[in-house]
C-alpha cells in the first residue's frame, strides 16, 4: 500500500457511511472497503468503529438493515438509506461545509 | 419519541439483533482475517450499548440481583410481601368500594353532562329532591339550559303472572327516560314519546335485564305479552340493557312504566296534575358549556314564579325560600350505599394509616439488613460503583417487595371487597354493588404499592451509601447506626398511630353501643313483624278491614303469641308527615307539623309503649264511634304545655268541617319512630278504621308479640294468613329486633372494622418496638457484658433499656393523643352522643396501647439484663 492511511476526522464517520449508501445497500464490510476505495486508500474505517456507528444510525432511523443473499451465495446483513438518512446526510455535508470553509478561512488568514 | 419507540422496539428483539450482530461480524472477520478483526466481544459490547438500553439493561440486573437476595432470606421475603399484601389489599378493598360507590360514573351517554335538581328548604332543614309533574312540564321548555329532562319517580307494585303475585320494584320514569340517557334495547322496544300521554293511557312494561333473566328465564318471547301489575293489565315492550341498572348506583328496579300510569302503580290518587304534591325527581341533561350555577339561578327564577301562581298565605312566605341546586348526578343520585361515603372515607384513612405502620416496620427490618450489608457496600463502592446506582439497586429490592405485595394485595381486595358490601347493604333488598376490583382498583393497588416500596425504601436506601469507607474495610462495626435514631422515631410514630386508631375505634364502638341501647320507648324483642295488603289482589276498603280483622283473630289465638295489633307507616320504615289543627292553638310561622300513623286497638299495649295519661285504642273506637286520637310526649308538651291534653280535639292540618274532631284519649312515652338518630318528633296516632280521608289504605303492618323466639312463630303466622286468603302478598317478614339492627349496619361497619384494624395497627407497632429494641440490644451484647462483668445489676440493666423504652412510648402517645384531639373533628358527625373528647375513651385506648407496647418493650429488655458477662465478652 502505497499511501499512509489516516483516522476519519472526528464527527464526519456517520456522513461518510450515509453517503457511502447513496448509490445503494451495502454490507458492513463494503461500506469499510468502498470508504477505503474512494478515499484512495487514505480514510480507514475501523470495525471497532463502524458497527457501533451504524448500530446508532439503527436506532436514529437513518438506516435499515436486512438480510439477503451475496453474487457467492453468502447471508449478508444490507444496509439501506430511509428518507430520513437522506435529510440527514444533506444536512451533515452543509454542516461539515461550513466548518471546513471556516477552518480555511482560519489557515489561510495566517 | 420515534426514536423511543425504534429503542423499546430493538429492546424487545435484543436476541436476534445479538445474533444478526454477531452473524455479521463473522462475515466481515473472515474477509479481512481474524487477526486483524480485534476483539469481538468489546466490539460487539460497544455496537450493544449503542442500542441505549443501558437504563432498562441495569434495571434488569438490578431487579434479577434483588430477586437473588430476596430468595436468598425467604423468611424475610415473605414475612414483607404477606404483611404487605394485608395492608395494600386491605386498601385496595375499600377503594373499590368507594369507587363504584361515589366515583363511578353511571354507564350512560356523556354522565358528567347529567344533573339532579334538589332544593334547600330553610323550613324543612333538609335536601328535598320532588317536584310536581306540572312544574316538570313548565322546565321541559328552558331549552337554552338543558337539552332534555327525565323524571322519575319509585313504586313497589304488585305483579301478577299465571296466578302468582309478588311485589316488584318500580320505577316509573317519563317516556324519554331511555333516550336521555342515551340507552338501546336489549330486546323489544324502550319507551317512546307516544307512551306519555295522559293518566292511565300508556299500559307498557319495560323490564331490567336482571329481573328478565330472573323472573322469565330470559325467554325472548315474553315480549309482547300481557301481566297484570296490580290490578291493570299491561303489555311487556322490551328489556332494557344488562350494562345499566338505574340512576341509583346498586339499585336495581325489576321494571320501569310510563310516568303518566302512577296512579295504577299506587293504587291512589293521580298526582299527574297536582300542583302541590312534589313527589317527582328530575335529572336534566345540560347543554355544553352551561354551568351548574347558571342552570340553578335560573331555575330558581322559574321555581318562585311557580311558587308565586299556585300557593297562598303561610305557605306562600315558607316555600318562597327554596332555591335550586343543580348537583352533579354522572355517578348517580344519592343512595344509602353513597351516604356512607363518609365512613368509607375514614376507613380508607385508617387502613392507609395501618399500611403507614406496616411500612414503618418492613423500613427498620430494611435498615438492619442494609446495616448487616455494610461492608457489601461498601466494597462496592470502594471499587467506583456511583452512589447514584446503590440506591437505585437499593431502591428496586424495596418495589420489588411492594410490588409482590401489591400482587397478593389484589386477591385480597377481591375478597375484602365483597366484605364490605355485604357489611353496607346489610338488610336492604332489591340492591346489588358490583366492587370487583377492575382496572382502576388494578391502577390504585399498582400506585399504592410503589408508593409504600419508595415510602419505606427511601429511608435505608439513603442510609446505607452514607458508609464510612474506611471503617468497614478494615471490619470494625462502625457506628452509623449507633444511636438507632431513625429506628426509634419510626416505632414512636408508630405508637402514636396506633394509639390514634385505637382511640377512633373506642369512639365508633362507644357510638354503636350508644345506639343499640338507646331507649327506644317500645320493647323491640320478641316481635314479629309482617305486612300484608289484600287491595292488591283487589279487595275494597270494606272487605280489606275485615281480612285485616280475621287474621288478626286468627293469630291472637296461636299458643306463642301474646298479642297483635297493626299500624300504617309502622317503625322505621318511613315517616308520614301531616299538617295538624289543634284546638285553641293558633299555629306559628315554624311550625314543622307533627309526624302520624294510624293504628289498631292495642297498639301501645302490644309494643309497650308506656301509656302515661288516658288509655290504648280498643275495639270500641270503630268507625262509626266517637273519633279518637293518641299523642306522645313531645306532642302534648308543643301544643297543650303544661294544661292536661285529654279531651282536646285535633285533626289533620287540611281538615274540613268536622275533620278536626278527634278527641285525645291518651298520652303516650316518647320514642323512636322513623330512626335511631333522629329528634324526637310531635306524633300523633288515630284508628285505622277512623280513618276518613281521601287518601285510601294500602297495606298495614301486623306487629305480632311472641312468648318468646318470634322466629319460631313465623310459619304459624303465615299459616294464619293462608287460611283466611292465600292469594294476598305478604312482605317484610322478620323480627323488629333484626329491622332495627339493619339500621346500625353502617354504623357497624366502621366500628367493626376500625377495632379490627386498630388491633392489627398495635400489635404491628408492637411487633416494631421489639424488633428495633432486639436488634440494639444484640448490637450492645457486648457493651452490656462489659457493664455486668464490673458489678452492674440485673436491675440496672433493666431500668436502662426500659427507661429508654418508657421515653419512646411515651413521646408516641403523647403525639397520638395530639393528633387524635385535632382530627377528632373529621369524625365528630358520624358519632352518635360521644364526643371524640370522651376522657373515658381517650384514657383507655391510650393504657391499652401503653399495656401492650411497654409489653414488647419488656421482653428484649429482660433479655438484655439475662445476658451473661463471660459468654458476651468472649463472643468477638
Amino acid at each position: 500500500m502505497p499511501h499512509e492511511t489516516a483516522d476519519i476526522p472526528p464527527g464526519t464517520l456517520h456522513m461518510l457511511i450515509l453517503k457511502t449508501l447513496r448509490r445503494g445497500p451495502l454490507h458492513g464490510y463494503a461500506i469499510a472497503q468502498r470508504i477505503h476505495l474512494i478515499s484512495e486508500d487514505v480514510l480507514q474505517v475501523e470495525e471497532g468503529s463502524l458497527y457501533p456507528a451504524l448500530q446508532r444510525m439503527l436506532i436514529k432511523g437513518w438506516v435499515t438493515a436486512d438480510w439477503s443473499q451475496s453474487e457467492t451465495g453468502r447471508r449478508i446483513r444490507l444496509y439501506k438509506l430511509t428518507t430520513a438518512g437522506r435529510q440527514q446526510l444533506g444536512k451533515e455535508i452543509s454542516e461539515f461545509d461550513r466548518v471546513i470553509k471556516a477552518v480555511y478561512k482560519v489557515i489561510e488568514a495566517s | 419519541m420515534r426514536e423511543v419507540w425504534r429503542k423499546l422496539k430493538f429492546f424487545l428483539q435484543r436476541r436476534r439483533l445479538e445474533r444478526d450482530l454477531a452473524e455479521e461480524m463473522r462475515y466481515h472477520a473472515e474477509m479481512t482475517g481474524q487477526a486483524r478483526f480485534g476483539n469481538m466481544t468489546l466490539l460487539k459490547e460497544k455496537s450493544r450499548s449503542e442500542w441505549g438500553f443501558g437504563w432498562l439493561d441495569t434495571c434488569a440486573q438490578d431487579l434479577r440481583f434483588a430477586a437473588r437476595l430476596l430468595r436468598k432470606s425467604p423468611v424475610f421475603a415473605a414475612v414483607a410481601i404477606v404483611s404487605l399484601a394485608l395492608g395494600i389489599g386491605a386498601n385496595s378493598a375499600i377503594f373499590s368500594v368507594i369507587y363504584a360507590v361515589v366515583l363511578r360514573s353511571l354507564p350512560v351517554q356523556h354522565p358528567e353532562q347529567l344533573a339532579l335538581l334538589a332544593y334547600d328548604d330553610p323550613g324543612e332543614g333538609r335536601i328535598i329532591r320532588s317536584f310536581p309533574y306540572p312544574f316538570y312540564k313548565e322546565l321541559r321548555s328552558h331549552t337554552d339550559l338543558f337539552s332534555s329532562l327525565l323524571c322519575q319517580a319509585g313504586a313497589t307494585p304488585s305483579l301478577f303472572v299465571n296466578g302468582t303475585a309478588e311485589r316488584v320494584t318500580s320505577e316509573m320514569v317519563s317516556a324519554n327516560y331511555f333516550d336521555v340517557l342515551g340507552l338501546h334495547p336489549y330486546l323489544g322496544r324502550l319507551f317512546l314519546r307516544s307512551d306519555e300521554t295522559s293518566a292511565g293511557a300508556n299500559p307498557v312494561v319495560v323490564l331490567s335485564y336482571g329481573f328478565w333473566q330472573r323472573r322469565f328465564g330470559g325467554d325472548p318471547k315474553i315480549i309482547g305479552a300481557t301481566v297484570d301489575l296490580n290490578t291493570t293489565p299491561m303489555t311487556i315492550i322490551g328489556v332494557s340493557p344488562p350494562e345499566f341498572d338505574s340512576l341509583q348506583p346498586g339499585y336495581q328496579p325489576d321494571i320501569r312504566v310510563p310516568i303518566t300510569m302512577q296512579s295504577q302503580m299506587e293504587l291512589g290518587p293521580s298526582y299527574l296534575e297536582s300542583r302541590h304534591d312534589w313527589w317527582l325527581n328530575i335529572v336534566a341533561r345540560l347543554q355544553p358549556g352551561v354551568s351548574f350555577q347558571r342552570t340553578a339561578s335560573a331555575l330558581t327564577v322559574t321555581m318562585q314564579a311557580y311558587i308565586e301562581q299556585n300557593y297562598t298565605g303561610r305557605k306562600l312566605r315558607l316555600f318562597r325560600a327554596r332555591h335550586i341546586d343543580v348537583l352533579p348526578a354522572g355517578t348517580g343520585l344519592e343512595t344509602n350505599a353513597k351516604k356512607a361515603a363518609k365512613q368509607l372515607y375514614v376507613l380508607m384513612a385508617v387502613v392507609a394509616l395501618v399500611l403507614l405502620s406496616g411500612c414503618l416496620n418492613i423500613a427498620n427490618l430494611l435498615l438492619a439488613r442494609t446495616a448487616a450489608r455494610q461492608r457489601e457496600i461498601a466494597v462496592r463502592l470502594a471499587l467506583g460503583v456511583a452512589r447514584r446506582r446503590l440506591i437505585r439497586q437499593l431502591l428496586t429490592e424495596s418495589l420489588l417487595l411492594s410490588v409482590a405485595g401489591a400482587a397478593l394485595g389484589l386477591v385480597v381486595a377481591f375478597f375484602g371487597s365483597r366484605v364490605l358490601v355485604s357489611f353496607l347493604l346489610a338488610g336492604q333488598h332489591g340492591v346489588a354493588l358490583d366492587a370487583k376490583p377492575d382496572a382502576h382498583v388494578l391502577a390504585f393497588t399498582l400506585l399504592v404499592g410503589l408508593v409504600t416500596g419508595i415510602l419505606f425504601g427511601i429511608a435505608p436506601a439513603l442510609w446505607s451509601v452514607r458508609v464510612e469507607l474506611s471503617c468497614n474495610l478494615k471490619g470494625e462495626e462502625s457506628a452509623v447506626f449507633g444511636g438507632l435514631t431513625w429506628p426509634k422515631a419510626f416505632v414512636s410514630f408508630q405508637v402514636a398511630l396506633s394509639l390514634l386508631l385505637l382511640i377512633g375505634a373506642g369512639l365508633f364502638l362507644k357510638s354503636l353501643d350508644k345506639l343499640r341501647t338507646l331507649d327506644l320507648g317500645f320493647d323491640k324483642h320478641n316481635v314479629l313483624v309482617v305486612s300484608a295488603d289484600p287491595t292488591l289482589t283487589g279487595y275494597s276498603q270494606d272487605r280489606a278491614r275485615a281480612f285485616y280483622q280475621e287474621v288478626r283473630e286468627r293469630i291472637t289465638h296461636l299458643p306463642g303469641v301474646l298479642s297483635v295489633s297493626l299500624s300504617g307507616i309502622g317503625l322505621f320504615t318511613g315517616s308520614w308527615g301531616s299538617g295538624i289543627t289543634v284546638e285553641g292553638y293558633q299555629s306559628k310561622e315554624n311550625d314543622l307539623g307533627p309526624d302520624r300513623d294510624i293504628a289498631a286497638p292495642g297498639y301501645f299495649t302490644t309494643m309497650r309503649v308506656p301509656i302515661l295519661r288516658g288509655r290504648d285504642f280498643s275495639p270500641r273506637d270503630h268507625a262509626h264511634s266517637p273519633h279518637v286520637a293518641i299523642v306522645n310526649e313531645a306532642f302534648a308538651r308543643y301544643y297543650f304545655g303544661k294544661s292536661n291534653p285529654i279531651g282536646k280535639h285535633i285533626g289533620p292540618g287540611d281538615a274540613r268541617p268536622g275533620q278536626a274532631d278527634f278527641a285525645i284519649v291518651g298520652v303516650v312515652k316518647d320514642g323512636k319512630y322513623a330512626s335511631l338518630r333522629e329528634e324526637t318528633p310531635c306524633f300523633w296516632y288515630i284508628p285505622y278504621e277512623q280513618f276518613n280521608e281521601t287518601r285510601e289504605i294500602h297495606g298495614l303492618r301486623f306487629y305480632i308479640r311472641t312468648v318468646d323466639d318470634p322466629e319460631k312463630e313465623a310459619g304459624a303466622v303465615r299459616q294464619a294468613f293462608r287460611a283466611v286468603d292465600p292469594k294476598v302478598p305478604l312482605f317484610n317478614f322478620q323480627t323488629l329486633a333484626r329491622q332495627i339492627d339493619a339500621s346500625l349496619a353502617t354504623d357497624r361497619m366502621v366500628a367493626t372494622l376500625s377495632t379490627f384494624f386498630s388491633f392489627l395497627a398495635t400489635l404491628v407497632s408492637a411487633i416494631g418496638l421489639y424488633g428495633v429494641l432486639t436488634y440494639a440490644i444484640t448490637r450492645r451484647t457486648r457493651e452490656i457484658g462489659i457493664r455486668m462483668a464490673l458489678g452492674a445489676q440485673y436491675s440496672t440493666v433493666m431500668s436502662s433499656v426500659m427507661s429508654e423504652v418508657v421515653v419512646l412510648v411515651f413521646a408516641g402517645i403523647g403525639l397520638g393523643l395530639a393528633c387524635a384531639l385535632v382530627l377528632g373533628r373529621f369524625i365528630q358527625s358520624l358519632l352518635f352522643e360521644v364526643k371524640t373528647s370522651d376522657p373515658e375513651t381517650l384514657l383507655g385506648a391510650a393504657a391499652f396501647a401503653l399495656i401492650v407496647t411497654l409489653l414488647a418493650g419488656y421482653l428484649p429488655a429482660r433479655r438484655a439484663a439475662s445476658v451473661d458477662p463471660t459468654c458476651a465478652l468472649r463472643c468477638e
